[in-house]
């Protein structure tokens, strides 16, 4: 699998490389459709974080049982070095773009 | 504790949801999971309802059901569940099919004959059951019957009502939602030059909104809202208009002699097939008021039409049967049948196959005959079955090994079932293929045979009927082999011991008790068929009481309306046609006549004689020459005479019947009709169908008087007079064109129409015969199917015994005396096959012979014949292999380890 980063993926890294510490399935899920104002399904959001631990972009372990969960363990994630470059190279490469673009009027 | 704890103890997710994650689930992924869609519920509780939560937590359970979520579920994929083994069943199970291929073939040909019978009996049963059920509001719709009963057995049943009873129910029952009378009469349609006789069906305003038939053009309310519309079915449009648009054009409709215009108010599709009420152009109901008397409008005692009615939800048919039968007692006051006046509603759905009620304007057709032939398939399909069975256990020694090394493995005998039974049902899913093929190869044939029209669509139905059919024949087949083979047990099996391996006595006995219940099916068959035959044989050679041959009848249309105006114009006209008609060499003789032998039954008419006992007979009009064209022989007096004058006013001939019943005699006048004359008696002869006894019978060439006379009168059939022709040529068609300009010099603008009585005899019988061809073909079929599995069996057996002949021989044991050997098992449960479905054989055909007044006693020889048959078929069968293991050189069987 490439490297490639869906516009999906990207807003997942993203938001996880924002909490940082406490980012897991539902967190991320909620802070994702806080941000981006959106209602993504919790299943989705799983789905995509499997997909960015296997392209190298997070890693995760397991941790932090709480009562509100039956006891049962959070995949906590955290971004990697490869994505957090991945995710600056992007804005950066963006960033370019965007200041070369002309002021343009929609008259 | 916070109110979270709270929350877990006190509100769970469904069970079940969570069940299924943990199925599904990845157990690597199912923690954090598990444990993310739990926090979403407890979070939802808190926020939301309980309810709202729970759902949401399914509907949770169901979105994580993806593949990345079941991808690391190794028992998903992996070789340690049953989806695995399947495909190792099935491959063994492939492998043992083209091994094995003599018992394969034996099976495959045995299953798929069986299952294309099933599906093709299938097919016509589902046929017959879905008459009139397409209209939606089906359930609601009811016929009207209604029996009169005058005591003395004078009970008139009918489903024609007198049109006042469709009135009353108009008027009188809030219970009736809608009411339509129907109507069919033959007339003659012109559009321009072009005519021809149809029937035309007279149909009461709201017919298009109570049926659903698919109004193709003009608006369902409107279409019979005129006395002058006419809707036309398509292919009627066709007929009359071609390819142009008929909507607003003119045709026009004989009534009552007089030609009426009609404007062509719309057009239906034609109906379909399973439709009790057909039509071909449908004009209101204020036509046939027009031409009714006032005492045929009022009259209950008149039956004419049909009646439908359409309850409302929930209403019974008794609350509208018993209101309306207070009303007529009520209205009929002193004239109230001694026994009562009885209507009933009967479903429409009923209609077609309910043969109890009298039958109206649809052919009825007869429920026994579904049952008959349900029957027959599940005969031949069980046939089948029991190969599939006995040949499976016959083998179950060779797979007997294989069953062991499963077993130590650690197979559990489920396991084990489940394989053979997987087997089975693949071998009747092979065999289902080509029984699909054959059912389209011969569902023409079928066709003409049953005179329907079925056609194998690939509906989601007939896709389940026919699954559902192969996977009970295949789950039947294979289950007493599943249960012996998984019963083995595996030391013995893998030691060799296989004399002890299982209990060989059982599998025997009941390997015989298969073969047995194969013959007892065939002999149930075989001598079925013939006593069929013999019936059917025994009707057309029936003596009738007059001479079938060379009659041809030729119908005249009605040329005017009122019962006694269409009798007697028609036998006037019949005179001109039969002048015409007899100037023909080939003709020796015509007669007009209100019946012909064509038809089944003539007009039934009853009147109360002085001491208050209602009399009923059968009246038929005919002029001098009707008894010699038929041959009827004259007992006593003479027949009618063209010299007498007072014949064609007065004179009454009579048939030995009525002259029994009645104590009429030559000379006398009856007291009821003081102007008649009985003046000769005739030799009973059958004037209906052999299903019924010969009546009373009176012939007159004048009928007003006797009309003037009765009470009641009630026909089934035509009473527009007919010319009958006898021939005497053997070259019929040049016979029949010069009918043909005969016919178009009296009647220039008509079709010319004809049947020939012996045909029209024939077609009475039909149904019978239909079924005698089904049967015999289904016997062929169940014997040859039932042959295949001896045959197989039987090689199984000498291979079994392959030792033992040959110790016999080596002990100067002749060829013959081990061909006795062989044969004597088979022969003893063919004999007592002959004795078990002797008496069932006779009880069933009995119920069948009893539809007859005139029958056949059941002739015990048929089943010496029977057991002859099966003998010979036995032997036939058996002693290829039995003599080939015979012949074998015993030096070589013995050697064999």
């Amino acid at each position: 699998m490439g490297s490639h980063l869906g516009n999906l993926e990207e807003m997942v890294l993203l938001v996880v490389a924002m909490m940082n510490e406490d980012a897991y399935g539902v967190s991320i899920t909620d802070e994702y459709n806080k941000q981006a104002n959106s209602d993504i399904s919790l299943s989705a959001v799983h789905t995509v974080l499997r997909r960015l631990e296997k392209k190298g972009f997070i890693e995760s372990y397991m941790g932090g049982a709480t009562q509100d969960r039956g006891g049962r363990r959070k995949r906590l994630y955290k971004i990697t070095r490869y994505g957090y470059n991945t995710l600056q190279e992007m804005q950066e490469s963006r960033q370019r773009i965007w200041q070369q673009i002309p002021k343009i009027s929609f008259g | 504790m916070d109110q979270k704890d709270f929350n877990a103890k006190d509100i769970q997710p469904p069970v079940w949801a969570n069940r299924f994650l943990k199925w599904y689930c990845a157990p690597n992924l199912l923690e954090e999971v598990e444990g993310d869609i739990y926090e979403m519920f407890y979070r939802r509780c808190d926020e939301q309802s309980s309810k709202k939560a729970k759902r949401m937590f399914v509907w949770d359970v169901l979105r994580f059901c993806n593949y990345s979520t079941i991808k690391g579920n190794r028992k998903f994929f992996e070789a340690n569940n049953p989806n695995a083994m399947f495909k190792n069943y099935l491959k063994v199970s492939l492998r043992n099919l083209l091994n094995e291929k003599l018992y394969t073939v034996v099976n495959l040909t045995g299953l798929s004959i069986g299952l294309a019978c099933a599906i093709l009996i299938g097919l016509f049963v589902k046929d017959e059951w879905s008459f009139d059920k397409f209209h939606s509001k089906s359930d609601d719709i009811y016929r009207v019957w209604v029996k009169e009963d005058h005591g003395n057995n004078e009970i008139y049943f009918n489903s024609f009502t007198p049109p006042v009873l469709g009135t009353t129910l108009k008027n009188a029952l809030p219970e009736a939602a809608q009411v339509v009378r129907i109507n069919v009469l033959n007339t003659l349609v012109k559009k321009g030059d072009f005519n021809d006789a149809e029937p035309v069906l007279i149909a009461e305003d709201g017919f298009f909104e109570m049926f659903d038939f698919n109004v193709k053009e003009g608006k369902a309310g409107d279409l019979l809202s005129k006395p002058n519309y006419v809707v036309l079915s398509e292919s009627m449009a066709k007929k009359y208009f071609g390819d142009a648009d008929p909507s607003g054009e003119l045709i026009t409709i004989e009534f009552g002699g007089e030609e009426k215009p009609f404007t062509v108010s719309g057009i239906v599709a034609d109906a379909p097939i399973n439709s009790s009420i057909k039509y071909q152009l449908i004009v209101s109901y204020e036509n046939f008021e027009q031409y009714s008397t006032p005492r045929q409008k009022e009259s209950w005692y008149h039956v004419s039409i049909e009646t439908y009615v359409l309850t409302h939800q929930g209403t019974s048919p008794e609350d509208i049967t018993s209101k309306m039968e207070a009303i007529i007692k009520e209205q009929l006051g002193d004239r109230y049948p001694k026994n009562g006046y009885v209507v009933g509603l009967q479903p429409l759905a009923d209609i077609h196959l309910n043969s109890d009620i009298p039958v109206g304007i649809a052919p009825v057709s007869d429920w026994k005959y579904s049952y008959i032939l349900g029957t027959i398939a599940m005969f031949i399909l069980l046939v089948a079955a029991i190969n599939f069975m006995t040949l499976s256990i016959g083998r179950s020694l060779n797979r007997a090994k294989e069953v062991g090394v499963r077993k130590s493995i650690g197979a559990t005998r489920k396991q084990i079932i489940t394989q053979y039974w997987s087997e089975a049902v693949l071998t009747a899913f092979f065999a289902m293929i080509v029984g699909i093929v054959l059912v389209s190869l011969s569902l023409p044939t079928f066709n003409s045979f049953t005179s329907k029209s079925l056609s194998l669509s690939f509906s989601i139905e007939n896709i389940l009927l026919i699954l559902s059919i192969t996977l009970i024949t295949g789950l039947l087949s294979g289950i007493y082999p599943a249960l012996v083979l998984s019963g083995f047990s595996p030391v013995s099996v893998l030691k060799g011991a296989s004399g002890n391996v299982f209990n060989r006595k059982n599998n025997d006995l009941f390997r015989k008790l298969m073969v047995g219940l194969q013959f007892v099916l065939s002999v149930i068959l075989v001598s079925g068929s013939l006593i069929m035959r013999e019936q059917l044989q025994f009707l057309q050679n029936k003596s009738l009481g007059y001479n079938q041959e060379q009659l041809i009848v030729i119908p005249q249309n009605a040329n005017s309306y009122g019962f006694r105006e269409i009798i007697t114009n028609g036998m006037e006209s019949g005179k001109l046609l039969k002048k015409e008609l007899e100037k023909i060499s080939d003709v020796k003789i015509a007669t007009t006549s209100v019946h012909s032998f064509n038809q089944n039954g003539w007009l039934a008419l009853g009147y109360e004689n002085a001491e208050g006992i209602i009399r009923e007979f059968n009246l038929n009009v005919v002029d001098e020459n009707y008894l010699q064209v038929h041959d009827i022989e004259v007992l006593d007096g003479r027949n009618f005479s063209e010299e007498i004058l007072s014949d064609s006013k007065g004179a009454i001939v009579i048939n030995e019947k009525l002259a029994e019943t009645f104590g009429w005699q030559v000379g006398m006048h009856p007291d009821q009709f003081p102007d008649y004359e009985v003046i000769g008696v005739v030799k009973d002869f059958h004037f209906t169908s052999l299903h019924s006894p010969i009546k009373s019978a009176m012939m007159v060439m004048n009928p007003i008087g006797i009309l003037d006379n009765i009470n009641n009168i009630e026909g089934t059939t035509s009473i527009t007079p007919k010319v009958t022709v006898k021939l005497q040529t053997e070259n019929f068609s040049a016979a029949l064109d010069k009918l043909e300009t005969a016919y178009h010099s009296v009647y220039p603008n008509l079709t010319f129409d004809f049947v020939f009585v012996d045909e029209a005899l024939r077609q009475m019988y039909e149904r019978e015969q239909q079924m005698g061809n089904i049967l015999n073909y289904a016997t062929a079929l169940g014997l040859l199917i039932a042959c295949l599995g001896l045959f197989g069996l039987i090689t199984l057996v000498v291979n079994k015994r392959a030792k033992e002949i040959g110790i016999r021989k080596v002990l100067g044991a002749p060829v013959y005396s081990i061909l006795v050997q062989i044969s004597k098992e088979f022969v003893w449960i063919v004999l007592s096959a002959i004795l078990i479905a002797t008496p069932l054989t006779w009880y069933i055909m009995d119920q069948w012979l009893m539809d007859f007044s005139f029958r056949i006693d059941i002739n015990p020889l048929v089943f010496v014949v029977a057991g002859v048959i099966m003998l010979v078929v036995t032997f036939i069968t058996i002693s290829y292999h039995a003599y080939k293991a015979a012949k074998l050189d015993p030096v070589k069987t013995l050697k064999m380890e």
